[in-house]
């Protein structure tokens, strides 16, 4: 099924200290989850990249706006 | 056109028919993405109604409803020339701040100063200090406005202030700040008049009409500003259910309103609210109206009174707003929130068997939070969905200590949010760490992938929130802050792939990484009081 190797190294990423391990190096995900496409890479690359160094740029920002419990719902 | 001709000319139209001009605005502020309301602001309706009862001509602008920049702002409230008045609704200090830059440009284009009156949640609680510190503020109505404003555009009217108006601060002629008569509150609402929704002439849906049918809660929750701004907690004032249909059926037949938000802070507040929904659903079925509507009541209330909510729901009320904030006892009674953990799963069974949606307030995120209490509301939110499918929550929220608020009084200074730390620091990093995800994976998020989409939607951003935080709390303390933001990615990414697709993943994977992008300039925290 298209995208599910994908949704499987999220997965991976997710669980325990394997965010760790991708944070240090990308390629440790392609050794556990096989059958990825070119596209699914490019997408991970891109979580990877999404990483602390993204994070610090938004260090100092805090959350904003006007914040409302939501009197509504469609 | 020379530019003193031109101010003359503007100033002729002020007086249209003799009648002096007063233009009310509503500042726009930014809303964060879990803000899913899109409410006009009412107190401008019934303002309206205050200035003509004076002999003033008014005119509105919504620039928050309708999102309006600064400059077009100011373009609106100068286009039928040079008003003798401007007043703006002040519910928080990032109002303020745009109202100051809307006075500037005013001034510009007029070549003169505009005589300006402020009032709201901000302006009530910071009158003093607004007069004090911003000499482009004129006037301050502290409280409910209708009966200061028109005595104040009375004595305009008349020339100038010649005695003391209860619940109105201003400058005098000599700069010093004058008023100090308490406020007075209408005893009779209704007596307020017929709110005008001709105004709204742009721009509104069939589905984002508004309505309010009371005043003030019977409440007395230590956090709460809605007694404070109606001059007490624990008081509650109704419209007669006649007015309240009267306009709902205004809504409905003269504006064809498919969907109704009623914004009171608690629909049925007052001594008999099984009587009062009674009385509200058989003026509807009389009327033969049936229309979806919402409102926000007490947990307490729903356990009480549960038919009402039968009846109400026959005639169309169809989600419910219930601030149940908690799910730990003991923060319950830190809020002086008046009811229980039991009473708030109670509350949302109840409803929704009657298959009306539910919106669960939460407050997690406060000075006496420990690893416990989160752990405790988690569960219990977790809970409360599992057990009830038409229940979600939209945040997880923080605790606002507001200026003017009963919690208020155990926070030193007089700023218009008090800040406070938890008390353990390690729980505290939780709470920054919370933000961060926010910030920068939460929101961008729902910009791209909006909650609005369904319930079904909102509900996987209400789990989402649930599991990530639950990821903070439990693993937070082992776990540094690049991996827990590294697992945190991979889950909204697999959030988006599921919820979104692909694409939409995608662009949420572009957000920051190009290096034209830099994150919007973001203040403190805003509770929507519109």
């Amino acid at each position: 099924m298209p995208g599910k190797s994908l949704e499987q190294a999220l997965d991976w990423i997710m669980k325990g200290d394997n965010g760790k391990a991708f944070r240090k190096d990308f390629e440790v995900v392609l050794k556990h989850v096989k059958g990825l496409s070119e596209a699914d890479i490019k997408i991970l690359k891109k979580v990877h990249q999404k990483g602390m160094p993204e994070v610090e740029k938004h260090i100092e920002i805090e959350v904003s706006g006007q914040r409302s419990y939501g009197w509504e719902q469609n | 056109m020379k530019a003193g001709s031109k101010n003359a000319h503007r100033q002729e139209h002020a007086r249209i028919g003799g009648k002096p001009r007063l233009v009310l605005c509503a500042p726009n502020t930014p809303k964060r993405p879990d803000n899913l309301n899109r409410l006009y602001t009412l107190a401008l309706l019934y303002l309206k109604n205050a200035a003509r009862q004076a002999g003033w001509e008014c005119d509105l602008v919504d620039a928050y409803f309708s999102g309006l920049p600064r400059q077009e702002t100011a373009a609106r409230i100068l286009a039928r020339g040079a008003p003798r008045l401007v007043g703006f609704c002040l519910h928080s200090s990032s109002m303020l701040e745009e109202a100051l830059g809307i006075i500037q440009i005013l001034e510009r284009q007029l070549g003169r100063t505009v005589p300006v009156v402020v009032g709201g949640h901000y302006a009530t609680h910071q009158a003093r200090q607004l007069l004090e510190a911003h000499d482009r503020i004129h006037y301050v109505i502290e409280g409910e406005g209708e009966g200061a404003l028109r005595a104040l555009l009375t004595a305009l009217g008349q020339g100038r202030i010649r005695d003391a108006i209860p619940g109105l601060r201003w400058r005098d002629e000599n700069g010093e700040i004058r008023g100090d008569l308490p406020r007075s509150l209408a005893t009779d609402l209704d007596e307020l008049g017929n709110i005008d929704f001709d105004w709204i002439e742009e721009d509104i849906g069939p589905a984002d009409w508004s309505m309010v049918a009371s005043r003030g809660c019977c409440g007395r929750c230590s956090f709460c500003a809605v007694g404070p701004l109606w001059g007490a907690s624990g008081r509650w004032r109704g419209h007669s259910p006649e007015w309240f249909v009267a306009r709902v059926e205004e809504l409905v037949r003269s504006h064809g309103a498919t969907r109704i938000i009623v914004v009171d802070d608690n629909f049925l507040g007052g001594p008999a609210p099984d009587q009062r929904a009674a009385a509200i659903a058989a003026l509807m079925r009389q009327a033969k109206i049936h229309v979806p509507f919402s409102v926000m009541v007490r947990a307490d209330t729903v356990c009480a009174y549960p038919r009402a909510f039968g009846e109400l729901k026959e005639v169309g009320l169809h989600h419910v707003l219930l601030g149940l904030e908690s799910g730990d006892d003991a923060i319950l009674a830190k809020l002086t929130k008046g009811t229980t953990r039991q009473q708030g799963e109670e509350a949302t069974a109840i409803l929704d068997g009657m298959d009306i949606t539910v919106t669960a307030g939460t407050i997690i995120f406060h000075p006496w939070m420990t690893r416990e209490s989160i752990r405790a509301d988690l569960e219990f939110l977790n809970r409360l969905m599992e057990r009830n499918p038409r229940c979600y929550f939209l945040g997880l929220n923080e605790l606002d200590i507001l200026c003017g608020t009963p919690i208020a009084s155990e926070y030193a200074g007089d700023t218009w949010r008090r800040e406070w730390k938890a008390a353990d620091p390690a729980v505290q990093e939780i709470y920054d760490r919370w933000r961060l995800i926010q910030a920068t994976v939460l929101f961008p998020a729902m910009r791209l992938a909006p909650p609005e989409a369904g319930l079904e939607r909102r509900r996987a951003y209400a789990f989402w929130q649930l599991e990530s935080l639950g990821l903070a709390l439990e693993r937070g303390a082992t776990m540094a802050r690049e991996d827990l933001f590294s697992a945190t990615q991979a889950s909204m990414s697999k959030f988006l792939l599921a919820q979104a697709g692909r694409e939409t993943l995608e662009r949420f994977l572009e957000i920051g990484t190009s290096s034209r992008e830099t994150p919007d300039p973001i203040d403190a925290h805003e509770r929507c009081f519109l």
